[in-house]
């Protein structure tokens, strides 16, 4: 391990409309190393990253790779310089073989036309090399067996279980992850990104993934691996980048710091908004849900025997970083997600398998976290997507017939008592037509103003504006005084403890730790949501990540 | 009885052919993620332009080929609207269908009297002679021995060539295609014109071979058979050979089922009772629906039985694709889907 | 030198191009035809005011095109209200057959008093239709299995269909004719004006049903609202599966009342050959008329001007008919191509940096 860095990324800028994603970030990693990217989400390391493998181009800043600098307009630019990047969602095309997705774009002629000529003689060699012969094999034949061979070694060489010719839907996740990364190394990369190479794995995985990580870097290459888990920081890196808001907080080697400086490095702390919350008598339990188990769109477990119950004038918060099981928590209790166990009680009334319209006429409200997907019809009017769910409501006619005046008159009372900025005619304007904290704002309004009992709202203040903030903040905790049962669902820890009456902290499908924001040691907190052993340690969930750590 | 077979199996080959040809351009087009469904307006232009030429000339070779090349120029609209405008792939086939059965209506007219002399049939020497399946197979016109050769061809192209590996994945997945350096439009581009091409031979052999003379809307449904065929073929040329036979079969036995005896003789037992189903079943109508009923159940079975990332539809079938993002295919109710920036923007 | 095509959504459609494309559309596809009568030696301003002006000009023109407008409006409706909850119902012409075909056989069969038999074959051949559409959209909501090869493939289904009813179990009259018995005066529609038949109130119902039914009541919501974001749709406790059910139940519905109207007003029986193509141009109708039921209105009298013009050109200057074809085609052509300028902006870089020139592919590099 040499101590001149083999990347170096200088002073990068980058701004999106509204926000500085990368503030003069520089970051350096060295040869054989892995290096750790921690930040919580839009901390800034997907953009860095992205602009490292030319998928964006930096505002400023200059990128240097084993001395070189470097213009990445394509990721073709980014591994014909050597970098590679094993994406989150797979690029690879399940009906192709493993072989043929490594090769794609290659043009490798068959095996006859081979250009170094080599083992196979049955060609002359004035034929073979000629241009046009070249071209045309490289176009009408596919030579397969050379790079087979090629990867079949590779593979071996760093303990890799792949068998070529599978076709890619054959097989598990952990063993295409695997072709993702043998997609990189055949293409002679010298260093991988790998952007939350465990959120898919089981712990299982993501064992074998971590000794495949260490032959590689033992083997000279430089490994750059995004994460948000603090086990898997200190059980993988040697040294480790903590980005926040865009701004590097700084590199520390793996072994001189401990998980609760982390933890602190990576949440932070800032001014907090100052909020009243008066005090309100809690009352009879609103939701009670019991041993929830679901999968998410890959067909893996990601809520594990969750149990949650929430009272009257309760705002329960759960804390967590992003792809822990929020979302599919939320989608359960709003009756959006099937479960493979348990049940959900709302006032009572058994929902455990209802349809989602039962939960809705059983005044259970929503707040999605994707406004634009599930939060409303973007192309619809304002006046619409005010009244999605309360167009049944009796208020707007008998029969099959719509008060379309009445829609009108009731979309306009929302816009005004929510302050929706930017539409004069409710219904000439779009919902997509709207800033992201006035169709925030218009969701929110649908959701309260039909007086729900149980109001579950996921990252409601999500890319969204300052003034918005405050003011959808403000909503919730007056939901909170009207006696509506609140599960808030959000990454930002602060606003968590200033809203919630209950934190719970949810790690890998589980709540791993339960406290109240008076009482709260933000550190700890900290710690639980990065999967970190605090002082107690929390066994279910420290151990998969504990057992991956020794086993190095 | 023998000679009963033997011309139905030679009518089986001639209805073959046609589908057969117009299927494995198909099969190219959709693989790459378009859908055609101006086979039959493509087949109608193949054959009337074949078929002038030829009069005009005397070459039905001449006329085979500008039937192809006619074929593609009205493939070239198809790949135009539907790769580069982004437009609805069901929409301009639609159209596409109806200019072709237009146009050639209207300037076909004055060639429905001509009389050309088309592909004479070849018989294979010795081959010929083989009882029952030898005129049906070894006495064809160039043609039918074209369109059964290019099914290994086909097969080639897309499973053993870096050219059909390309197409396969920007029809299963564009974004990744393009990230690995495959030119996504020109590989689409080049998919729907081949396919074109096709279907324009398909159209020619029809005027020039099958039938040597041309009636204006002589294809008679069958570019839709096509379309169908592709699917009940799951998207593989070789299960497009063994398809276009039974289509073929199905076709030929309309003309015949007459004459067959398929019902039971007076005396059998339940002949009252089983009879007027077995006259149903065997109509030749209602066997000209069994290919696309045959269709339906395919397509149903595969969506119904197979996990949906086996399943053999191209993935990105019907999606136009944006640089840097598959947006989902113009849908005219909803102008407002995410386009994501060119990312290449600098 | 790099040139650089930038295509980004528009926000905004401007109100010219919203209004000016239908116009746009249909004289560029008029502009273009004309190259095919200068073709044949036919003057393109005589042979449009023949099309056009005449037609509208004088009785015969205007009831031919009314009639004519009657099935192609329904057909059109039929497309339009998948399309609202974004469904493709390529199959009208299916659904029409079968509804004529049921509407025929209960107008031969059944005797009943005064209107009753007519109201009758219209119920007949209303549910004929929906249940034709319901297969394709059961399997659709149920199995998601793509809807625009289904209802393709069971209009030829029904096509063939036809073919055995007529030339068999219904077939009737004098002689051997492919066809089946003329219709008593009880089983035919009674003439409203000129030679225009009464189905025109029920086109004209069927449209005021439709604009009602997307604008006024809580299933229009519905529908509406499952066309532009299935998903927000579900969250929102609306049923996907009886939206898309519905919709291709009650267009068939109202093919199924195209093809009745049609033998039943025009027919006087059911031939064999009867095959009109008003399903696959109502495609363009429904696509033409897609924000609402009276623009589908306003294109199928449109299109029914066009098909009429076409056949009065081909009578006084021997244009062949097909030309209307070509001319629809070239409609849809024109409006497809225009409906991506409205979506994208598009504007062309030249940038003169040959160091940006996208990557080259390298060989073989094994």
């Amino acid at each position: 391990m040499t101590e001149e860095p083999f990347l170096r990324m200088e002073d990068i800028v980058k701004e999106f409309p509204g926000v500085v994603a990368n503030d003069h970030v520089d970051f350096s990693v060295r040869r054989g190393e892995i290096h750790g990217l921690l930040g919580e989400n839009g901390a800034g390391k997907s953009t860095l990253m992205k602009i490292l493998y030319g998928l964006y181009s930096q505002d400023g800043g200059d990128i240097y790779l084993d001395g070189e600098r470097l213009e990445l307009a394509s990721p073709q630019n980014a591994i014909d310089a050597g970098v590679g990047m094993v994406h989150q969602h797979f690029m690879l095309i399940p009906k192709l073989t493993v072989a043929e997705n490594i090769v794609l774009g290659d043009r490798e002629p068959a095996a006859a036309f081979a250009s170094d000529g080599g083992s196979d003689g049955r060609l002359p060699d004035s034929l073979r090399t000629n241009p046009v012969v070249q071209a045309l094999a490289q176009r009408f034949s596919l030579g397969l067996e050379a790079p087979e061979s090629r990867i079949h070694d590779l593979a071996g060489q760093y303990g890799f279980d792949v068998d070529v010719g599978a076709k890619v839907w054959q097989l598990d996740v952990g063993q295409q992850q695997r072709v993702e990364i043998l997609k990189a190394l055949y293409r002679d990369v010298d260093l991988i990104i790998l952007d939350e190479p465990t959120a898919v794995l089981t712990p299982t995985e993501a064992e074998q993934l971590f000794e495949s990580l260490q032959q590689l870097a033992d083997e000279g290459l430089s490994i750059i691996f995004i994460t948000h888990k603090l086990q898997e920081v200190e059980a993988i890196t040697d040294r480790v980048t903590v980005l926040r808001e865009g701004k590097k907080v700084g590199t520390v080697p793996t072994a001189d710091i401990t998980q609760a400086d982390l933890a602190e490095m990576m949440v932070g702390r800032e001014v907090l908004f100052s909020l009243e919350k008066d005090p309100v008598e809690i009352g009879d339990p609103v939701l009670r849900a019991r041993g929830l188990r679901a999968e998410n769109e890959r067909g893996i477990e990601a809520l594990s025997g969750v149990d949650l119950t929430v009272r009257e004038g309760e705002i329960v918060g759960i804390a967590g970083v992003s792809g822990n099981g929020q979302t599919e928590l939320a989608e359960a209790i709003a009756g959006l997600r099937d479960l493979t166990a348990g049940e959900i009680v709302v006032e009572g009334i058994d929902l455990t398998g209802a349809s989602p319209r039962a939960f809705v006429d059983n005044d259970v409200s929503f707040v999605p976290e994707d406004r634009l997907r599930y939060g409303c019809a973007a192309d619809l009017s304002v006046m619409h997507n005010a009244t999605m769910k309360d167009f049944r409501n009796g208020q707007f006619g008998d029969g099959q017939f719509l008060d379309y005046p009445g829609l009108r008159e009731y979309a306009e009372t929302l816009v005004e008592e929510f302050d929706v900025r930017g539409v004069h005619d409710v219904t000439d304007v779009e919902a997509g037509e709207l800033s992201g904290g006035n169709l925030q704002k218009l969701i929110l309004a649908r959701e309260i103003h039909r007086e729900p009992d149980l109001l579950v709202a996921n990252q409601p203040t999500r890319g969204v504006d300052v003034g918005a903030i405050e003011f959808i903040r403000e909503s919730l905790l007056a939901q909170r005084t009207e006696g509506t049962g609140v599960v808030l669902i959000s990454e930002d820890l602060d606003e968590i403890m200033d809203l919630s009456d209950r934190v719970l902290v949810i790690y890998e499908g589980e709540f791993v730790h339960e406290t109240v924001p008076e009482e709260a040691d933000r550190g700890r907190v900290g710690l639980e949501m990065t999967g970190g052993s605090g002082e107690d340690g929390v066994e279910a969930s420290a151990e998969a990540a504990a057992g991956a750590g020794e086993a190095r | 009885m023998v000679g009963f077979v033997a011309g139905l199996l030679d009518a089986t080959v001639r209805a073959a052919t046609v589908l057969m040809l117009a299927g494995l351009g198909e099969v190219i087009s959709e693989r790459a993620g378009v859908l055609n469904l101006g086979v039959e307006g493509m087949m109608l232009v193949g054959a009337l332009s074949g078929f002038i030429t030829t009069v005009v000339t005397g070459s039905y070779w001449l006329g085979f080929g500008v039937g192809i090349l006619l074929g593609m120029a009205l493939a070239l609209i198809h790949a135009f609207l539907c790769i580069s405008l982004k437009s609805n792939q069901v929409i301009s086939g639609v159209m596409l269908t109806l200019l072709g059965t237009g146009i050639t209506t209207f300037l076909g007219q004055q060639w429905v009297s001509e009389s050309i002399e088309g592909f004479p049939q070849i018989a294979v020497p010795v081959l010929v002679d083989l009882p029952v399946l030898g005129d049906a197979l070894f006495r064809s016109t160039a043609t039918d021995y074209l369109a059964i050769a290019l099914v290994p061809v086909v097969w080639y192209f897309l499973f053993r060539t870096n050219l059909g590996l390309e197409t396969i994945s920007v029809g299963e997945d564009p974004e990744m295609a393009d990230t690995m350096g495959v030119d996504v439009f020109k590989m689409r581009y080049l998919a729907v014109i081949v396919g074109g091409g096709f279907a324009g031979a398909a159209g020619a052999h029809l005027s020039l071979a099958f039938s040597q003379l041309w009636v204006p809307g002589m294809t008679a449904g069958r570019g839709w058979i096509a379309v169908a065929l592709v699917i009940f073929a799951q998207w593989r040329p070789e299960r497009i050979l063994v398809g276009a036979y039974l289509f073929g079969l199905l076709d030929a036995l309309q003309l015949r089922s007459q004459s067959l005896e398929l019902t039971l003789g007076a005396g059998a037992p339940l002949a009252s009772l089983l009879n007027p189903v077995l006259e149903f079943v065997f109509h030749p109508t209602i066997m000209a629906t069994y290919p696309y009923l045959a269709t339906i159940a395919v397509l149903a079975y595969a969506v119904i039985r197979t996990r949906s990332d086996q399943l053999a539809v191209p993935s990105a079938l019907l999606e136009a694709y944006v640089r840097s993002a598959v947006v989902p295919v113009m849908d005219y109710g909803n102008p407002h889907e995410t386009v994501h920036r060119v990312l290449r923007s600098q | 030198m790099n040139v650089e095509l930038d295509i980004g959504a528009r926000e905004d459609v401007p109100t010219w191009l919203v209004y000016g494309t239908p116009v746009f559309t249909v004289l560029a596809a008029l502009a273009v035809s004309s190259v095919a009568l200068v073709a044949l030696d036919v003057s393109p301003v005589a042979a449009y005011s023949v099309m056009f002006v005449e037609t509208l000009t004088s009785e015969f023109g205007l009831t031919e095109t009314t009639v004519k407008a009657i099935p192609l409006v329904l057909t059109g409706l039929a497309v339009y209200l998948p399309l609202r909850a974004g469904l493709w119902n390529i199959g009208a012409e299916g659904q029409l057959i079968l509804g004529g075909l049921a509407g025929t056989w209960i107008g031969l069969n059944v005797s009943a008093p005064g209107y009753a038999l007519l109201v009758a074959m219209f119920l007949g051949a209303g549910v004929a239709g929906a249940f034709w559409a319901a297969v394709p959209a059961w399997l659709r909501a149920k199995y998601d299995i793509n809807e625009i090869i289904t209802t393709l493939l069971l209009t030829f289904v029904a096509l063939n269909l036809k073919n055995y009813l007529i030339r068999g179990p219904m077939q009737g009259g004098a002689g051997t004719f492919p066809q089946t018995e003329q219709f008593s005066g009880a089983a035919t529609i009674p003439s409203l004006f000129g030679n225009v038949h009464a189905g025109l109130l029920v086109a004209l119902l069927m449209v005021a049903v439709a604009y009602v039914l997307v604008t006024q009541t809580r299933l229009g919501f519905e529908v509406t609202f499952v066309g532009s974001n299935p998903e927000a749709a579900t969250q929102a406790g609306i049923s996907r599966y009886k939206v898309y059910i519905l919709v291709f139940v009650i267009g068939g519905l109202f093919a199924g009342f195209a093809g009745i109207g049609e033998i039943a007003g025009v027919q006087g029986r059911f031939r064999a050959d009867f095959e009109p193509g008003y399903g696959f141009t109502a495609i363009v109708i429904a696509l033409l008329g897609r924000n609402g039921a009276l623009k589908v209105l306003l294109a199928g009298f449109f299109f029914a001007l066009l098909i009429v013009g076409g056949s009065s050109m081909e009578v006084a200057l021997g244009v062949p008919a097909a030309l209307t074809e070509v001319i629809q085609a070239l409609v849809i052509l024109f409006l497809i191509t225009a409906e991506f300028f409205k979506r994208y902006s598009v504007s062309l870089r030249v940038d003169r940096d040959p160091g940006t020139s996208p990557a080259t592919r390298t060989g073989s590099d094994a």
